[in-house]
């Protein structure tokens, strides 16, 4: 991770671009903490510059179940570290809406989400909830290609929680609300990214996937890309 | 690291050294307590302070999944 930073990051630590971080730092790596850190000395020394959304492994719940807990009590034997991990998380915002084009989360949507200010009225500094708004902000998912436009919404059994969602929900919202697409990530891909190109191939896509640890877990062998918006182009690095 | 060590003032703000921070983490080193205390209440303040959505601006890299 702190190798990609080396390419986006001038010598001097000034970002030249607008960094926007869609969420799951934690977890699944044994390197969290650094990670965290390192991310967090960026966000103090450029607050308006880079911004940072949660993710749904930013939970008390997924840090137990998975590596973090146990990483922070190991590297510190402290409970209160992970405490304030934790508050640290509960205060990171949700969503963001870059140049007035992208709306972005980490999960997608949900059946709950008309309009921008259902996300900004919704209470954030909370545990993440089973289901529900704040739940699918964090763990909904695109349906697969092939069922995206025969469906709204489905259960999302792979999750155990929170909904599949398909191209009609996110269309009405993208045009309510002047957007062209969703960028979102918490799906592995093996290129990095994935557009979802629900609307034939001559459309751009509603939905776009980015993820951005490569080799995840060790197993995948996948790539990791990143999403570079300049001049009203979008690229993949 | 100690928060002497790592922090210096930019512009009248104290903030923690990025190349001093990024190269002691590449050697895995240490975080003072302290000093990670700090850290994590300083940028709880921060985000505490944003609202539920942002808006971003371009020219902006968008990042996914990081994963430690």
């Amino acid at each position: 991770m702190i190798h990609m930073f080396e390419k986006v990051v001038d010598p001097k630590g000034i970002p030249a671009t607008n960094l926007l971080f869609l969420g799951d730092y934690v977890d699944r790596g044994i390197y969290s903490l650094e990670v965290c850190v390192f991310l967090f000395c960026l966000k103090l020394n450029h607050p308006r510059n880079v911004i940072m959304l949660r993710g749904n492994h930013e939970s008390r719940a997924m840090t137990e179940h998975f590596t973090f807990r146990t990483e922070i009590l190991q590297k510190f034997h402290d409970e209160e570290i992970y405490e304030l991990f934790i508050k640290c998380f509960e205060a990171m915002p949700i969503a963001a809406d870059v140049n007035g084009d992208y709306l972005c989360m980490h999960g997608g949507i949900s059946p709950e989400l008309r309009a921008k200010t259902d996300i900004e009225n919704v209470n954030r500094f909370i545990e993440p909830p089973l289901k529900g708004f704040l739940c699918d902000l964090l763990w909904s998912d695109p349906m697969d290609d092939r069922d995206a436009r025969k469906m709204r919404f489905s259960p999302n059994p792979q999750r155990e929680c929170s909904v599949k969602y398909g191209l009609d929900p996110v269309k009405e919202i993208l045009r309510t609300n002047n957007f062209i697409s969703v960028i979102r990530a918490h799906q592995v891909q093996v290129d990095g990214y994935k557009m979802h190109r629900w609307g034939g191939h001559q459309a751009f896509p509603s939905v776009i996937t980015v993820f951005s640890a490569p080799n995840y877990c060790g197993e995948y062998n996948n790539k990791g890309a990143v999403i570079l918006i300049e001049n009203d182009k979008m690229n993949i690095k | 690291m100690s928060i002497a060590n790592l922090y210096h003032t930019v512009d009248g703000k104290t903030v923690p050294k990025l190349d001093l921070i990024r190269k002691h983490l590449m050697i895995e080193g240490h975080i003072e307590k302290e000093c990670l205390v700090k850290i994590l209440q300083e940028v709880t303040d921060v985000y505490r302070n944003e609202s539920n959505m942002l808006r971003v601006q371009e020219p902006v890299i968008i990042i996914g999944d990081i994963h430690g």
